[in-house]
């Protein structure tokens, strides 16, 4: 009884309406083992978790916990069973005390009123091994991504969970953070705790893991103890990450030596960013590289209109400085195409409308008023052109994610853009719709565009980024090109702001 | 961190600009006018302000949820028409006739928080079509003609309710006694027990409260319950005190009472609620409503310094808020 794994996944499938997410996942969990499952974001992962915490369904396939057949119908049958989640978005409430967040529903009463003292007792020493010196009685609001994250997993630890489950744990933490996170999950692990650990940072999986699983397309391909896994096999698992990037286009001929149009950022200060300089050129894409907080989002924000700097030395291609307003930014065809979808897109109207003049807001389209003849004809342009693969009159928001990405795409490529911004472009997308997306991203380079693209996933900038700029802690923490661009290497960068070795030397000269 | 001063501790609750600002206007309406801290003036603001205040109080539970409730002023107008028909009648006691109203009224905020839960429909809309039912049925009933009410001179009912007695020179009902009780048992719930905490988490974020077991649409529908209920209890001890039970009475009490639980610094998007704001925010609005009069402004011009106090303490919040992100 004690020998058989603690959690036993056979078979499962999951599909939302006709994609297929999950398609035969198959997972042991060991005793007190950590067990890490690594793949691509929309690889799988995120789902298999949600079907575990109770959040989603399964089609297909069974579930054993504890050696017995488990249904996991609703977040609550999962707590009774013994399992704890940290999701990705780990569902706090930012205008409450730290305190009551870490309680919520599970408030210790004394006499029919909450005690905030043994609540404050019960949680010191586990804040403390976290490492987490918040007043716990401050907003929620108040504590940094990291503190946060943190938080989130105390919440989840003070349940005694006997299997911890961690979706993306570190996508907020810096190196000091995740240390601490490693060093806590080992203690639990010698307690007897079991853990699964989903990353797709496939270092840190290695550096913490007992056993591995690396999942691609809804199915587990590999599953090993880390032991015994090859120098060959890790190579192999990061290569799986590599083959989604197309190759680099070449940049057009005539561009290459000539003057290029730039764009220039000399000292820019705003929001938690300061003295921020670099150049973008025509034809390259630059990554954009830093953990939450770090100011990358600001950065971006900003260049396209949504924030005010406090220090503007900008100079984009066209002569001017910082747009300032989103109207303006689309006016000087600078264009923000970001993950959140929904921000950019009419989910109830047709792709038609969404692409028709007088919602992309262009000049020079011959009338001012809304034609349905010209609106549709566009649409069935790019349509083709992008393959979206609807017909114009279709709602946008009945596209798939990576759909209505395409259509956000296509909305700005009627613009002639000539500086596009980047925001994770690829966060929740099925695995053939980002392919096609990092494709576009290649072509509007090759084009002459100038490009930045953020993305918390490393492998995305390393595979599709001329050179990466890394931020931490609103500054410019490095950069990186060419064959130093590695993900080890760049993870340095922006978790600890200094990069061994020379790295004090790159964060002075990017200073001066 | 730690070393706040208690001043400056007392400066960043939210409770703190709207007491700033009931201090301030009660010191300028008594430099205006000595008569308006008389020991008659003071009774006669209490005896009415602790009515809509019940409903303030419950309206605050409700708001912090995340809904708010547009039905009150007609159900104000409605139960002590019930009640007064039914007792008029002859079908019933008077204390029989109470109790069928605050069930009537309980049923109809169960209906409200049905549909806002159920069906899904904005409480906006749920509410203000619940509004002109009530109203309508009030006007219906009564062919829009007031109600008898001078028979109940002497029930015990009226006494527990209304009574009224002398401390001194001030004139209490013992209304006043209801006010504070539900103050303090509200202001307890919000902020010390585990069901506080559901409000404040079904309000704050939903599906995270949901994930962690909340009963959210149970946690609403309760406090659409209670917040008729209130309204209903607020209605019948108002007709039992002036002697009248017009179906017009409450009319547009409903916003009154939102902007009474706004100004006190509840938000209107939920999450975030205080009891003591909101009963700050009623005693801001009843003696601007008292002091305008006094001091000789006509009392229409009373919206206007309404409007004015809503659109400056929001404008306050909002500054507020932004300083606080902008230092974090």
């Amino acid at each position: 009884m004690s020998d058989s794994p603690i959690l036993l996944v056979r078979n499962v499938a999951r599909s939302f309406g006709g994609t297929v997410v999950l398609e035969d996942m198959n997972l042991v969990i060991e005793r007190g083992s950590i067990h890490a499952v690594v793949g691509e974001s929309g690889a799988g992962k995120s789902t298999l978790i949600k079907v575990l915490a109770g959040i989603v369904r399964p089609d297909s396939g069974t579930i054993e916990f504890d050696g017995k057949k488990a249904t996991i119908s609703s977040p609550n049958a999962a707590r009774k069973l013994g399992i704890g989640v940290v999701l990705q978005q780990p569902g706090l409430f930012p205008e409450r005390p730290v305190l009551a967040n870490l309680f919520v529903n599970r408030e210790p009463l004394h006499n029919g009123l909450i005690s905030r003292r043994e609540m404050e007792a019960r949680s010191r020493d586990l804040l403390r091994q976290l490492g987490l010196a918040v007043d716990v009685r401050a907003p929620l609001g108040d504590l940094g991504p990291g503190e946060r994250q943190l938080i989130a997993i105390a919440r989840a630890l003070l349940e005694n969970p006997r299997l911890l489950i961690l979706d993306d744990p570190h996508s907020a933490l810096d190196r000091r953070g995740t240390d601490r996170l490693f060093a806590v999950l080992r203690g639990l692990k010698a307690k007897g705790m079991s853990m699964l650990y989903a990353s797709n940072r496939l270092e840190d999986a290695l550096a913490i893991a007992d056993q591995l699983t690396v999942i691609r397309n809804g199915r587990d391909v590999l599953s090993k103890a880390r032991q015994e896994l090859t120098t060959s096999e890790e190579a192999m698992i990061g290569q799986l990450r590599q083959s989604l990037f197309p190759l680099p286009l070449r940049a057009m001929p005539t561009l290459a030596g000539t003057l290029r149009p730039q764009l220039a950022v000399s000292g820019l200060g705003g929001g938690r960013l300061n003295g921020i300089s670099f150049t973008a050129r025509a034809g390259e894409i630059v990554g954009l590289a830093g953990l939450a907080g770090s100011g990358v989002s600001d950065l971006l924000a900003l260049l396209f209109g949504q924030h005010k700097a406090r220090v503007s030395r900008v100079r984009f291609p066209d002569g001017d400085g910082l747009p300032k307003t989103r109207t303006e930014a689309a006016r000087r065809n600078i264009c923000m195409i970001s993950g959140e979808r929904g921000n950019g897109l009419m989910q109830d109207k047709s792709i038609a409308f969404n692409l028709a003049n007088v919602v992309v807001g262009a000049r020079d389209w011959g009338s001012r008023w809304y034609s349905p003849v010209m609106a549709v004809a566009r649409a069935a342009r790019q349509i083709e052109a992008l393959r979206i693969r609807s017909a114009p009159e279709t709602r946008a928001g009945s596209l798939s994610a990576g759909g209505q990405q395409k259509v956000i795409i296509a909305k700005w490529l009627e613009i002639g853009p000539q500086v596009v911004l980047f925001d994770e472009p690829a966060r929740g997308i099925d695995i053939g719709s980002k392919q096609e997306i990092y494709a576009l991203i290649r072509q509007m380079a090759a084009s002459g565009c100038i490009v930045l693209l953020h993305s918390r996933e490393l492998s995305e900038l390393t595979g599709l980024s001329d050179r990466i700029l890394a931020f931490h802690q609103g500054r410019l923490a490095g950069e990186i090109a060419g064959p130093d661009m590695d993900g080890g290497r760049l993870l340095q960068l922006i978790a600890a702001g200094e990069a061994e070795g020379e790295g004090r030397q790159i964060k002075l000269e990017s200073v001066a | 961190m730690e070393n706040h001063s208690l001043i400056q501790r007392l400066i960043a609750r939210p409770e703190f600009g709207p007491f700033v600002l009931l201090v301030v206007e009660i010191a300028v309406f008594w430099s205006f006018n000595h008569d308006f801290l008389s020991p008659q003036n003071i009774s006669n603001t209490l005896a009415f302000t602790v009515e809509l205040g019940l409903i303030a109080l419950a309206m605050t539970l409700l708001m912090t949820s995340g809904e708010f409730d547009l039905s009150v002023g007609s159900l104000f107008g409605f139960s002590p028409v019930l009640m007064w028909t039914l007792f008029n009648s002859g079908l019933t006691s008077l204390e029989v006739g109470f109790v069928a109203a605050l069930l009537v009224a309980a049923l109809i905020g169960l209906v409200n928080g049905w549909f806002v839960t159920q069906l899904k429909i904005p409480s906006f809309l749920v509410t203000l079509g619940m509004l002109l039912v009530v109203r309508g049925t009030a006007l219906f009933v009564t062919d829009g003609f007031p109600q008898r009410t001078w028979s109940a001179e002497g029930s015990w009912l009226a006494n527990i309710l209304v009574g009224d007695f002398f401390i001194g020179p001030f004139r209490i009902y013992m209304s006043l006694f209801w006010f504070i009780a539900a103050a303090i048992a509200l202001g307890y719930v919000l902020t010390q027990s585990r069901t506080g905490n559901w409000i404040q988490a079904a309000g704050g974020n939903p599906s995270a409260a949901r994930a962690r077991g909340v009963n959210v649409s149970g946690v609403k529908i309760g406090l659409f319950v209670l917040s008729s209920v209130m309204a209903s209890l607020a209605g019948v001890i108002s007709s039992l005190r002036t002697s009248a039970a017009n179906p017009n009475s409450g009319t547009g009490y409903e916003l009154e009472v939102i902007a009474m639980v706004v100004i006190g610094g509840t938000a209107l998007t939920g999450g975030r609620g205080t009891i003591i704001g909101t009963v700050l925010g009623i005693l801001i609005l009843r003696v601007m409503r008292n002091g305008i009069v006094l001091i000789g402004v006509p009392g229409l011009a009373y919206n206007i310094f309404i409007g004015a106090i809503i659109l400056g303490m929001m404008a306050l919040h909002s500054w507020l808020e932004r300083r606080h992100q902008a230092g974090t």
